[in-house]
């Protein structure tokens, strides 16, 4: 069972939203928070002493910005007459020059923590493959330091209200409980979406009385999550998994439905658990980020990005392409190359920087690994290529007399970034390098099915049982029409669910609630896994 | 008014909710022995002094009809498919606590001694606590047993068996049938029969490898023997143990089984109870592979026939005389 479906966590939510909406206001911050905390040690067995010490040290920063702030504020308001323009300057330097040290200072321990668990053993293997090319042989010990749950997550977002308030966006925050929860509010603390203080942290300000619209849009939401994610992603496991763990078993044809499927899996695993976790929240009151647009119907890579975990891409956007490229370094690169006339290169230089950066530390959060980092670097890569010669393709185009927006073309563009992401994933699927690179040779080799027998086609899927696999794939079937209606009327279905008439709403819930509860993986049939973003 | 709309509109959907998981459970729960064990064993009620446990080898083994005319008793078959030691003693518990049992009969299966992860897996079993009657009973197995998450299981049992959702048809069409609902046998080729008793003709190849060690044994499974012994005594049960024969083939291919025999026959001297391996009956070569067996390890009808004649020797008579059936390898 999953956290979010176990019986456990149910009738613990039960019992919170009894309380919840009983309680008046001031109490509701603390309760939730609370339950927070409960909520990380039930799941992670461990207390949640990072998250505390992470939540403290954001606190504090803070607090301390905000202070040199204001007190930068109040210094030059109370010598307004006396100042000149360069002292006024001046003392603005120098209060900036402090905040910049407490912010860094907190950047620091909030992300060494992160570093610590997730890059340790990551940064000494490869320390020892240098120094032993070097021709020093020095042996280290695995440490397989067991990462906090959810660290990831909580301290981009802690970090991201840091830096909020170092760039004025958001007031420090001085209700300690508030802070406490906005880093471990319970619907997003396993894998996100990473929220914004500003959006997020003003709803626990408001009063949350029951509603009932929202009761039955959270049970929607959180049915359409389960059928995403133990009926699709959870039956989709033990094929992708068999190809990717033992792919010299299987031939060419297999490898790439299960590398097609794979696609599938990680978006129902993913955006099944922020359905639940959306839905969860809904019931509370408390809107969480979109972290999902419907990111297979994208036409480009780089609109995938922007469609797929939007929080964690937003965060990169926000906090780090933007101080990369608006850095001292590249600003004199592109005045250098605007003064040599390289207009062009003036422009795009600085931005493919800041984007290989990017893409290189996004694969670097995906995992302490270098296929991950290969992976990252090469999404990076094909969108600036996209860029650079995004001008080119529209020449082509044009002498081939495409027509750009018919929905030929449009539909040619999206199985075409599909197959791009499915291409890539193929870097960090595998154990290696040479796995991936072996794997792929077996699949270029021998496209073509061996048998066209379903047992051929969907190994590992087949052992639960043909009603198994129907189910499977119609549940992909339906997920495709869903996202499909959402996308063609830019509206989400259950939204639209909500407004027809009670006994259309009924039938959608019992249908779903029974879909889930006949097919869900569970029972005889095996446990289901955890989420596979848990990890990061 | 709008909250007494809204509230009935609620309680239908609750109610269309109750209803279709009602019908998806009838659907898709298939027919199940305990349907006919349970309303023999209410019928029988007042009169059973004789209880059989144990897990599939004895449901298909121990024939209570048989049992009765040689040990002068009224006997009632419990056992179930799969059923774990633990399981077998809720069950010792609820009969001692319900009716006036005095003997118990308690098969064992090498298997559950054999040390696998697989042997971990004993959670609650909705068949067990459809099948204790007692609520004391019922009330510590579920203590023992219950994790939040049976609650899917328990409410709606159906999920358990989605994969068999093709026989659904067939479900139906058997639970509406005349026999089902009076509780007659049902013309099918395994068959409840008589006071848990299931007969059946079938006679399959075995086609499932089976290559086991059993040089460690599961202590658990000893301690829970032990715990059953201890109930016994206490309430002046007599205890029999036994293992019913299984085929050559079969005992061949399991390694060290004189290490588990052994640690029984120990286990019987030291806590007082018979035990009795039937592979080892002197007679044993009358029981033919070919024809007595369902499969590598299950009694078919024919072969718990002449199971039934050696049981019923081997437990009615004295200490010595059951030695001498029984054939034990030395060392």
């Amino acid at each position: 069972m999953t956290v979010f479906t176990s019986a456990g966590f149910i009738i613990l939510f039960v019992l919170l939203m009894i309380v919840y909406f009983v309680v008046p206001k001031k109490a509701q911050t603390p309760i939730l928070l609370a339950f927070s905390y409960g909520f990380y040690f039930m799941v992670s067995r461990k207390l949640p002493v990072y998250m505390l010490i992470t939540t403290a040290v954001t606190y504090l920063s803070a607090l301390l910005l905000q202070r040199i702030t204001d007190g930068q504020k109040t210094y030059l308001d109370d010598k307004k007459a006396e100042l000149t323009g360069d002292e006024k300057k001046e003392i603005k330097r120098k209060f900036e020059k402090r905040r910049k040290l407490v912010l860094v200072i907190g950047l620091v321990i909030n992300f060494s923590f992160l570093a610590f668990f997730k890059y340790t053993d990551f940064l000494l293997d490869n320390a020892c493959s240098l120094l032993a090319n070097l021709g020093l042989n020095v042996e280290h010990q695995a440490l397989n330091l067991v990462l906090p749950l959810g660290i990831s997550f909580y301290t981009f977002q802690s970090t991201g209200y840091m830096i909020d308030v170092y760039r004025k966006k958001v007031a420090a925050e001085r209700n300690l409980p508030k802070l406490a929860l906005f880093v471990s509010y319970f619907p997003q603390i396993i894998e996100g979406p990473i929220g914004r203080f500003d959006r997020l942290a003003s709803q626990f300000d408001q009063k949350h009385s029951f509603s009932f619209d929202r009761l039955k849009k959270g049970i929607c939401l959180i049915l359409w999550g389960c059928v995403k994610k133990l009926i699709i992603a959870d039956n989709l496991a033990p094929l992708v998994n068999g190809i990717s763990e033992n792919y010299s078993q299987f031939g060419g044809s297999q490898i790439l439905i299960g590398m097609l499927f794979y696609g599938i899996q990680l978006y129902a695993d993913f955006s099944g658990y922020m359905d639940m976790a959306s839905g969860y929240s809904k019931i509370l009151g408390i809107e969480i980020a979109e972290n999902f647009r419907r990111p297979y119907f994208s036409t480009s890579l780089a609109e995938f990005w922007r469609r797929w975990h939007i929080s964690l891409c937003s965060w990169f956007k926000d906090y780090l392409f933007y101080p990369v490229f608006m850095s001292k370094g590249l600003m004199k690169l592109g005045k250098k190359l605007r003064a040599k006339g390289h207009r062009e290169a003036a422009k795009n230089v600085p931005t493919f920087i800041s984007m290989a950066v990017v893409w290189f530390l996004t694969g670097l959060w995906h995992g302490a690994c270098w296929p991950e980092i290969v992976w990252g670097f090469s999404n990076g890569l094909i969108m600036i290529f996209s860029l650079q010669f995004a001008k080119a393709y529209d020449g082509v185009n044009k002498a081939l007399r495409i027509k750009t927006d018919s929905a030929v073309w449009k539909c040619f563009r999206i199985v075409r970034t599909y197959l791009l992401v499915t291409l890539l994933n193929f870097i960090c699927t595998f154990a290696t390098f040479r796995d991936s690179l072996s794997a792929f040779a077996i699949m270029i080799k021998n496209p073509v099915p061996a048998y066209l027998s379903v047992s051929y086609l969907f190994p590992g899927i087949i052992d639960r049982g043909i009603v198994t696999l129907a189910v499977t794939l119609l549940a992909c079937l339906t997920l495709f029409f869903v996202s499909l209606y959402e996308e063609k009327k830019n509206v989400l279905l259950y939204e639209a669910i909500m407004k027809k008439s009670w006994i259309v709403q009924g039938l959608v819930f019992i249908l779903l609630l029974f879909f889930v509860l006949v097919f869900a993986v569970g029972g005889e049939n095996g446990l289901s896994g955890g989420f596979m973003y848990a990890q990061f | 008014m709008t909250h007494i709309k809204r509230l009935s509109k609620l309680a239908a959907v609750i109610l269309a909710a109750v209803i279709v998981g009602g019908l998806i459970n009838f659907a898709l729960v298939p027919v199940m022995y305990e349907h006919w064990a349970q309303h023999d064993r209410n019928g029988y009620s007042d009169r059973i002094d004789t209880l059989i446990v144990g897990d599939s080898l004895t449901m298909y083994s121990v024939q209570p009809s048989l049992l009765d005319k040689n040990a002068k008793c009224f006997s009632f078959n419990s056992a179930t498919a799969a059923q774990f030691l633990d399981e077998s003693y809720y069950l010792i518990k609820d009969f001692i606590a319900r009716e006036h049992i005095k003997t118990v009969y308690l098969g064992l299966d090498y298997y559950r001694f054999y040390n696998v992860e697989a042997n971990d897996e004993n959670g609650l079993s909705d068949i067990i606590l459809k099948r204790l009657n007692d609520p004391g009973v019922k009330a510590e197995y579920l203590r023992e047993k219950f994790k939040p998450d049976d609650i899917f299981d328990l409410l709606f049992r159906s999920r358990v068996y989605s994969d068999k959702i093709t026989q659904a048809a067939s479900n139906v069409k058997t639970k509406l049938s005349y026999e089902y609902r009076h509780y007659l046998p049902l013309n099918e080729e395994s068959s409840y029969y008589d006071r848990g008793f299931v007969l059946t003709y079938r006679n399959e190849p075995e086609t499932e490898e089976h290559d086991i060690d059993l040089a460690n044994l599961r202590t658990a499974e000893f301690d829970m023997l032990k715990k059953t012994v201890e109930l016994c005594a206490a309430n002046g049960v007599k205890l029999n143990v036994f293992h019913t024969p299984m085929k050559y083939a079969r005992m061949d291919s399991i390694k060290n089984y004189g290490v588990f025999l052994n640690a029984m026959l120990e286990m019987s001297e030291s806590c007082g109870f018979r035990y009795c391996d039937f592979n080892y009956y002197r007679g044993r070569g009358g029981l033919s592979d070919d024809t007595c067996f369902i499969n590598s390890s299950h009694l078919n009808g024919r072969g718990s026939e002449i199971f039934m004649d050696w049981f019923c020797k081997a437990f009615t008579a004295s200490d010595e005389e059951c030695g001498g059936l029984f054939d034990y390898p030395t060392g």
